[in-house]
């Protein structure tokens, strides 16, 4: 499937294309593209929070989290924020 | 463990001194302690500036087995840490790379700001909750090693109990004040390393001394005799040897090198080589600069790497690339002499009956400075 997942079709994600975002994610861990990774984790997230699965929301958006640190790119704040506000991070300084 | 040999006859003048006993050269257990004692005791060269240039270059170095991180943070400012994460101790970077943002270990993804705070430990409390009351991140940040850089030569005090670096060679950076400038390292060709078969202290102590020149480095008798050379020693801090005739290398249209700026009189045919205790050696001249960070691989092998720099930048001087070239050419001649002397010294240090060697009093005071400041940080360790 070459399914181009961007941040736009977030709300669009049905089970069937689960999949082809799980794809999309390892094959961005296999080429260590860090910022694809933190798009992708992010809808993944995304699709998570509208379906009110806090913990695999926040399992998404900490997995994005981390890639944006290593990736130093200032999305990170912003992933942090929200996993400030369910409690699960600590705010970044 | 046998019983340690004294080291009283070492710690005499040098007029009466015997050398360093040959367990101190092929001994693993005395390098275990010298491990301890001499190089993690006191400000060791570990790497050198010039090899994390940019903001957020990082290095692995392993230094004795201890996984050593260099770091350029993006102030410009360079750190040691240990290269081991607070987890699960995972080597965190295992190849020189540029870090755009923290450094993630592997493993787990835990985090660290390249100024060494723990910034993420992600899911450590379960599946998307990054805190748990018992994970304090401001006592998890990346282990530091105190460390300094002069001359471009990255410093570290593994133990962390020497006194600041710029008190232990205070004397040292007043002498070469007038270098305290700028430098340019000279290109790739200007940094090799030269693997050798001896012990690192056998390198010092070549270092160290003129009087082996007219013998090993005839080429350089031509015209910097031994005459022209004086001894430089400072009891417990740093030996070595000056020129009083060195010569600026000249290209066919008698082009040279610029100088460092405002040098005294003093430098206009002076040259000085040091060796900055415990595996640092240094040498300075009007118009460049050498460093040569001594890497004891074991007991019996040594990695000699050797950088060269000069007042200014390679961009500023295109046109004298030819003899940048045929300066480090020179330079690897030299240092490659001496290769079967270190070399030939540490095989016959495997004669049972050699005692350490006698001094020439007139000749060999550096090198004897050198063994008396050894076998003060090995009796010194043995105290404590």
């Amino acid at each position: 499937m070459t399914q181009e997942w961007t941040s736009e079709i977030w709300a669009t994600i049905r089970p069937e294309e689960a999949a082809a975002l799980h794809a999309a994610i390892l094959a961005a861990h296999a080429q260590h593209d860090l910022e694809r990774l933190v798009d992708l984790y992010a809808i993944a997230a995304d699709s998570k929070e509208v379906e009110g699965d806090v913990d695999a929301t926040c399992f998404f958006l900490t997995q994005a989290f981390v890639f944006a640190l290593e990736a130093g790119v200032a999305r990170a704040h912003e992933l942090n924020r929200r996993l400030v506000a369910y409690g699960r991070a600590w705010p970044l300084e | 463990m046998n019983k340690p040999s004294s080291l009283e006859s070492v710690m005499t003048s040098v007029n009466r001194a015997n050398g360093l006993p040959n367990a101190h050269y092929i001994d693993p257990v005395v390098f275990a302690e010298e491990r301890q004692s001499v190089l993690f005791a006191n400000w060791s060269g570990i790497g050198f500036g010039k090899d994390i240039p940019e903001a957020g270059d990082a290095k692995p170095v392993d230094f004795l087995g201890v996984p050593l991180l260099l770091v350029r943070d993006q102030d410009g400012a360079v750190h040691v840490y240990q290269n081991t994460c607070r987890h699960r101790g995972m080597v965190l970077v295992d190849e020189p790379k540029n870090i755009r943002g923290t450094i993630r270990c592997p493993y787990h993804s835990w985090c660290y700001s390249l100024k060494g705070k723990l910034r993420a430990a992600p899911h450590v409390g379960g599946v998307g909750q990054n805190t748990h009351e018992d994970v304090k991140m401001d006592e998890l940040g990346l282990i530091t090693f105190r460390s300094h850089v002069w001359q471009d030569v990255i410093f570290v005090n593994i133990d962390g109990n020497a006194a600041p670096f710029d008190e232990v060679h205070a004397d040292l950076i007043e002498r070469w004040q007038e270098f305290d400038k700028p430098l340019y390292h000279g290109g790739i060709d200007s940094s090799f390393q030269l693997e050798v078969k001896t012990n690192w202290k056998l390198a010092v102590e070549n270092y160290c001394e003129s009087y082996h020149l007219p013998w090993v480095h005839p080429g350089l008798n031509s015209y910097s005799r031994l005459e022209d050379h004086y001894n430089i020693e400072s009891r417990g801090k740093y030996s070595g040897q000056g020129t009083l005739v060195y010569r600026q290398m000249q290209g066919a249209e008698g082009e040279v090198f610029p100088d460092f700026d405002d040098l005294s009189d003093k430098w206009d045919t002076g040259g000085e080589y040091v060796a900055v205790y415990p595996n640092v050696l240094l040498g300075v001249q009007r118009d460049h600069t050498f460093a040569i960070v001594l890497e004891p691989k074991d007991c019996e092998n040594t990695v000699e790497h050797i950088e060269i720099y000069y007042a200014k930048s390679g961009e500023q001087t295109a046109g004298l690339d030819h003899m940048r070239h045929q300066n480090a050419q020179l330079w690897k001649t030299v240092f490659e002499e001496d290769i079967f002397v270190v070399e030939g010294m540490q095989k016959g240090r495997h004669g049972p009956m050699f005692d350490g060697g006698r001094f020439s009093p007139a000749m060999d005071g550096p090198t004897h400075n050198f063994h008396h400041w050894v076998a003060t940080q090995i009796e010194t360790g043995r105290a404590t």
